[in-house]
């Protein structure tokens, strides 16, 4: 292929790309967001969850692990906010869900930074309890009407200030259902102290639940296994603890 | 695959990407009566404004009807669409101008809340490529604002009022 039909089909490619994903600076989001959470999160894995900070810290690391774990996770609906704006305005709307998103899920960083300040939130138990009642949670019929809540579609409208209500109001719709769906696995991974294995076992967890949605369509029935596993995992830290002091 | 040195082929394209125009801006009810709804027709300033004057090159570009989160909780009748029905006329007059017809099967499990698809409704696209040649032609068309008009199909009982999130409308 001669160059200039290469820098052609390269340049188509690129357009291609950003006409059909305008979600693609969401997920860079997500991605600078696990950029700052790895170096907080990876050397101290172990010990994340006795790690305390101010409640100012709390609610910023809050913020950037639901940026890191949930974002990616919402792509269709971002999708959906540019597809149904004008063009012009494509990455505007994708702004104001964002926004809107950010905003229930900061009502959650808010509490969960407060009963972050008491004792028994930095212990391994804290997040074995935490995924365990993920595992029960996904089996109520409030979780299965939580997630298909998180895949409705809103009338948005084209131009001026409806537009941006509509875009805030669609965002702050999905980021409740979001948090309906995933309060407990995210308080457990807050527990955890945002430890790089709960953060890395809630995004699998989210991916796996998001796929089983796609396969039904309809009421899903998650496997609970995972979050089980990962309060198996911190049960036996816990319990790893408690036997030295159970010896003496 | 083209060839490169075959220069009269064309080379790679960039994908056909449908861009809105033009939506309602709130929600509005449908009932007994005819409804007409106005969109306006904003200028396309993405991938559809690329299409603008390559008839020549016998590209055609794509027109659809997006009608959004159309919700009733109680058995509603089908309702037929029509475009740019001339003011004041009642639109059964003009079938050449229908471009649809929203079938409304499994519409009150679509809509309820609780049930398996959340409450979203249903949603239609109606394709009106081929209707807006004919509008053209008529002078009945105009680049800046479209009115939609939907009537009720037959149906014995009382006709309950049918929510419609959105109507907007797309150039590919």
């Amino acid at each position: 292929m001669s160059p200039v039909r290469e820098g052609k089909s390269l340049r188509i490619a690129l357009q291609s790309f950003f006409w059909l994903h305008p979600e693609w600076w969401t997920i860079g989001l997500a991605s600078v967001a696990w950029a700052f959470m790895l170096p907080h999160t990876g050397p101290n894995s172990g010990h994340n969850a006795h790690h305390r900070m101010t409640v100012v810290e709390e609610i910023g690391n809050w913020m950037l692990m639901v940026a890191a774990m949930m974002l990616p996770l919402v792509r269709d609906a971002v999708r959906f906010t540019a597809s149904a704006s004008l063009w012009a305005r494509r990455h505007r709307a994708i702004l104001g869900f964002l926004l809107g998103y950010f905003l229930p899920w900061l009502a959650v960083a808010i509490v969960a930074a407060m009963l972050r300040q008491a004792d028994w939130t930095h212990t391994d138990a804290a997040p074995a309890l935490g995924f365990a009642a993920a595992a029960l949670w996904q089996r109520t019929v409030m979780y299965r009407r939580a997630v298909l809540a998180c895949h409705r579609t809103w009338p948005i409208a084209p131009l001026g200030w409806r537009a941006d209500r509509d875009c805030l109001s669609f965002g702050s719709f999905i980021g409740l259902s979001c948090v309906r769906t995933c309060w407990p696995l995210m308080l457990a991974c807050g527990f955890a102290g945002h430890s790089l294995i709960a953060m890395t076992g809630g995004v699998v967890i989210g991916f796996v639940d998001e796929w089983r949605y796609r396969q039904h369509r309809r009421y899903p029935d998650p496997p609970i296994s995972g979050p089980l596993a990962m309060a198996a995992y911190y049960g036996m830290l816990a319990a790893w603890k408690l036997v030295p002091a159970l010896a003496a | 695959m083209p060839k490169p040195q075959d220069p009269g082929k064309p080379g790679p394209a960039a994908p056909r990407v449908a861009e809105m125009v033009g939506a309602t801006s709130e929600a509005f009810y449908l009932g007994p009566e005819p409804t007409e709804i106005t969109l306006e027709i904003h200028k396309p300033t993405g991938p559809a404004a690329l299409l603008e004057g390559q008839t020549e090159k016998n590209v055609q570009r794509e027109v659809y009807l997006y009608i959004e989160n159309f919700w009733c909780t109680e058995p509603a009748p089908p309702f037929r669409v029509y475009l740019n029905v001339p003011p004041g006329d009642i639109p059964e007059k003009h079938p050449e101008l229908q471009v649809g017809n929203l079938g409304t099967f499994g519409l009150m499990k679509q809509s309820n809340p609780q049930g398996p698809h959340g409450g979203n409704g249903m949603s239609f696209t109606v394709d009106i490529t081929d209707a807006i040649p004919g509008l053209m032609a008529a002078k009945n068309w105009d680049s800046r604002r479209l009115r939609v008009s939907f009537t009720p199909g037959f149906w014995e009982g009382k006709v309950p009022a049918v929510k419609v999130g959105r109507v907007s409308l797309y150039f590919k």
